[in-house]
């Protein structure tokens, strides 16, 4: 854990006055107009900011509760439609990857570059770092001297004891709320009302307040409106479905998790939170259990030896003792699927693991020392352009091509990458007669007409009028 | 007539074209651009810093003079750090109103005066089954003077509906229904916000005791109740003409959406009508099934404007206000899915497309209508006129909200 360093007035200042300037929300992991406010709980502290590379494997090592002595006690998760099963609790990784970015933008910590040291940081509402942790996080729960089932000083020195307090935070409203579905914690979808309930369960966050908009497509994906208009839960299903992107690498890779029924939420007079039906088709994330691969429908994987790994990632798909994840025993088979054999494998004391069997080493076996220790590499940033997530670059399009429909001139939309026509605004050719009026036909401009010179309408009207006016009286004459 | 003649009097009729508003922004970017638009020319009339991605919320005040907007530049999971600014169009100036409003649009009551909601403090839930309460204030602010105009206690939420002859109409949810409520408005006050300002015609304001109401989850003295929302708290799109508001909402079954509307009485009506049992409660009208597309209805001096799921797509409809006073007159006789669904006297077609489509706003001539348009998951903003039969393309940035129509700011 990393604890405050005895920098110089000076230097305390110059990191402040830096972090300051830097803007929280930019496209560069070293942003940070992070920290201004220190009128909370806790001072912020120096950390090593963690490079966004970093950020997936801390995120999964909390998801999955394995985080050891390293953040505070997790409660048991209820499970089943009544929650009157509880287990060990753990939660998708995708999910709770897209709440972090949500709450911090993936900051931690205030630093110029990742991998260098910064100051907590501390957002709006005394919210400390990843996870965002406000409550007893204030100045006023100082004075109070308010009880917290965390400690509050490493919520704000340590990333991993603030993102697992994060997870203590989501478990406590996962109990706490209805159930969605069979209330099952592998399926994302299941999580809707404990993700609402993480930045408030309030009005201001369900989805028939009239602030937002009722055609409102998925945020952050095509067509997007402003972040204003969604309710938080939304705003993590829409990033989980189309991912932000830095340095152009997309920050994870996208999964349609579904929305629930929201006529559900609400009754016909009042509205109290309503269990809901299970939103389908459900998802899962195998990083919840160690594995590897992408978020999938568990309706569309065929798991013949039911070890919780589909055959498609399954090296065995018909031994239930081998899979993705299961310990490596001496038996010179790879039981982790991980194309080595024994590697890992571990034997009584005194002897070592040879041709799949547990053996006394040869008496002339030369002395293999303890290993090395790496090199404590806190605070050297990796070089830029570092190794990192590859899945999802985008790529930006050749001017031939477009993806947006601003890319394409006036009469053109954007499909599947090309401007083509507008098939759409065509004038009302239904044949309906509409009672009291008749249709009006709306037309388009004829495409190209940009490079019109544009003329007042009041003009253009009173051309077309002169126009149309001698036409008419010359025809008269003609007749 | 001669043809001069009528050329000239074309030409004396021809009344300049107005400017679109509208909020113009880039993915991930801290700032917003309020932007006048025309189909051939746009500019820029102020950049905002604001939080990435979170537009201002913005209204238009009936004399088109100000724009009064809401911002977030900090982050704050309970957003409850906005600002409230007033844009002066035409002196392009900017003055801060207030401080620590709700991300909610403001009110727009005159040029000088406009409403917003602060929430005061909150209640988490206690329990599986409730969501957080909250208290809430209603403030104004007129001539520089600010007001609390009324305060909600364990309520979920409560919104403007819109400015009635008769007062300010709020859309408030609370535990146990949703409903309209009336708050009359003394015009006074936004008239006198047009005055000069003199310490001696400031008001007194209100004393806080005499407007906040104890009870829980009720509401407080000095609002009337209107009438609960037809089918709970699923009802938006609010918009207010006279003595008509129209608004969006689920039907009963919550199977499909339905275009609403309540007449809102005047205030000696009120008054008559007294708190008595046996006075006739008022009910909400269905206007029109909308199928699986909510109405998005706007007024506009024609009419009002719809959108209806219509085959693979959805049509734009308008009503005018002929039609609508008669459907106002059969206030309580529920329209029957037939009536209620076909085409009536009175009602035009204007606009059918394949995606989505919803009007936003239309200029004080009915001459031009905004619309955004969706279509596979890319949104546009289109310039309709409809006596010309014309759709333009606004060219915009990837998040835009439109506000309205303006004219004189060039």
């Amino acid at each position: 854990m990393k604890t405050v360093k005895p920098f110089a007035v000076k230097s305390l200042a110059t990191a402040l006055a830096t972090a300051l300037f830097v803007n929280l929300f930019g496209t560069s992991t070293a942003a940070a107009a992070c920290n201004t406010n220190t009128n909370c709980r806790v001072q912020p502290v120096y950390g090593r900011a963690p490079c966004d590379d970093e950020v997936p494997d801390l995120v999964a090592q909390v998801c999955r509760n394995d985080f050891g002595t390293e953040g505070p006690s997790i409660p048991t998760i209820k499970t089943g439609a009544d929650g009157a099963t509880k287990v060990t609790a753990s939660m998708p990784c995708l999910l709770f990857k897209v709440m972090t970015f949500v709450e911090s933008s993936w900051q931690m910590f205030c630093a110029s570059s990742c991998g260098s040291q910064g100051l907590t940081m501390i957002g709006g509402g005394c919210g400390y770092g990843y996870s965002q942790i406000t409550t007893g996080m204030r100045a006023s729960d100082l004075a109070n001297n308010t009880s917290t089932s965390f400690d509050v000083n490493k919520v704000a020195s340590s990333a991993t004891y603030n993102l697992a307090t994060g997870l203590q935070f989501m478990v406590n409203k996962w109990n706490g709320r209805k159930a969605v579905g069979t209330r099952d914690p592998e399926v994302i979808e299941h999580w809707y009302y404990a993700v609402w309930a993480y930045n408030s369960f309030s009005w201001k966050n369900n989805p028939h307040n009239p602030n937002y908009p009722a055609d409102r497509t998925p945020w952050y994906c095509a067509g997007t409106s402003s972040r204003s208009s969604y309710p938080y839960q939304e705003a993590v299903w829409g990033y989980m479905r189309c991912p932000p992107s830095r340095s152009g690498k997309a920050l994870w890779t996208g999964a349609e998790i579904s929305y629930p029924y929201i006529a559900e939420i609400c009754s016909t007079e009042g509205c109290s939170p309503a269990a809901l039906s299970n939103p389908l088709p459900n998802h899962k994330d195998p990083c919840q259990k160690g594995q590897s691969g992408q978020v999938y429908d568990p309706a569309k994987v065929v798991d013949s030896d039911g070890d919780g790994t589909a055959d498609a990632d399954d090296c065995a798909p018909n031994d239930a003792a081998i899979h993705p994840g299961a310990d490596d025993i001496c038996d010179g088979v790879d039981n982790d699927c991980d194309n080595a054999i024994d590697e890992s494998a571990t034997c009584p004391e005194g002897e070592i693991c040879q041709s799949g069997q547990c053996v006394e080493p040869p008496v002339d076996l030369p002395d293999a020392g303890a290993p090395e220790n790496s090199a404590d590499d806190a605070g050297e940033p990796p070089a830029e352009g570092d190794a990192g997530p590859t899945e999802g670059d985008a790529t930006m399009p050749s001017p031939a091509e477009c993806v947006w429909l601003y890319d394409c001139p006036d009469g053109y939309v954007c499909h599947e990458g090309r401007c083509l026509q507008d098939p759409v605004l065509d004038p009302d050719s239904d044949g309906e007669t509409d009672t009291g009026g008749a249709d009006l036909v709306i037309q388009l401009r004829a495409s190209g007409c940009g490079c019109q010179q544009a003329m007042t309408d009041a003009w253009a009207w009173a051309i077309g009028l002169i126009a149309t006016l001698f036409g008419f009286a010359r025809s008269r004459r003609r007749g | 007539m001669s043809p001069l003649l009528l050329m000239a009097s074309a030409l004396l009729a021809a009344t300049p074209t107005p400017w679109l508003l509208y909020i113009d922004l880039a993915r991930d970017e801290a700032t917003a651009d309020i932007v006048a638009a025309r189909p051939d020319e746009k500019k820029s009339l102020l950049t905002l810093d604001i939080l990435p991605n979170h537009a201002p919320h913005a209204r238009l005040s009936p004399e088109g003079g100000t724009l009064f907007f809401t911002r977030h530049t900090v982050p704050n999971h309970l957003e409850r750090t906005g600002e409230l600014v007033a844009f002066d169009l035409k002196r392009r100036a900017t003055r801060l109103v207030a401080q620590n409003v709700d991300a909610e649009p403001p009110l727009a009551l005159s040029d000088d005066a406009v409403a917003w909601f602060e929430t005061i403090e909150t209640r988490p839930a206690q329990e599986s089954d409730e969501f957080d309460r909250a208290t809430i204030a209603l403030f104004a602010s007129a001539d520089g003077e600010r007001r609390e105009l009324v305060r909600f206690r364990d309520i979920y939420g409560a919104h403007f509906a819109g400015i009635a002859d008769s007062g300010i109409v709020l859309y408030v949810v609370t535990p146990k229904e949703a409903a309209f409520y009336l708050l009359p408005l003394d015009r006074r006050f936004i008239e006198k916000s047009r005055a000069p300002v003199r310490e001696s015609s400031r008001q007194t304001p209100v004393p806080r005791a005499a407007i906040e109401a104890e009870v829980e989850g009720m509401i407080p003295s000095g609002l009337t109740r209107l009438a609960a929302a037809p089918t709970g708290p699923v009802a938006r799109e609010f918009t207010v003409r006279g003595d008509r508001l129209f608004f969006g909402a689920l039907t009963r079954d919550r199977t499909e959406s339905a275009l609403y509307s309540l007449t809102v009485p005047g205030l000696d009506e009120l008054n008559a009508r007294g708190d008595s049992d046996s006075a006739p409660r008022l009910v909400t009208q269905k206007l029109a099934l909308t199928g699986k597309r909510s109405p998005a209805p706007i007024v506009t001096r024609e009419g009002l404007l719809y959108a209806r799921a219509e085959g693979s797509g959805e049509a734009l409809r308008r009503r005018d206000w002929a039609s609508l006073k008669a459907a106002g007159d059969m206030a309580g006789v529920p329209a029957t899915r037939q009536s209620a669904g076909n085409a009536r006297a009175g009602e035009q077609k204007l606009l059918r497309t394949r995606g989505t489509m919803r009007a936003l706003c239309a200029d004080s001539s009915g001459k031009v209508i905004a619309v955004r348009r969706a279509f596979e998951g890319q949104a546009e903003l289109l310039w309709i006129e409809p006596d010309s039969g014309t759709t333009r393309r606004i060219r915009t940035r990837e998040i835009n909200e439109a506000i309205g129509f303006v004219e004189g700011i060039e």
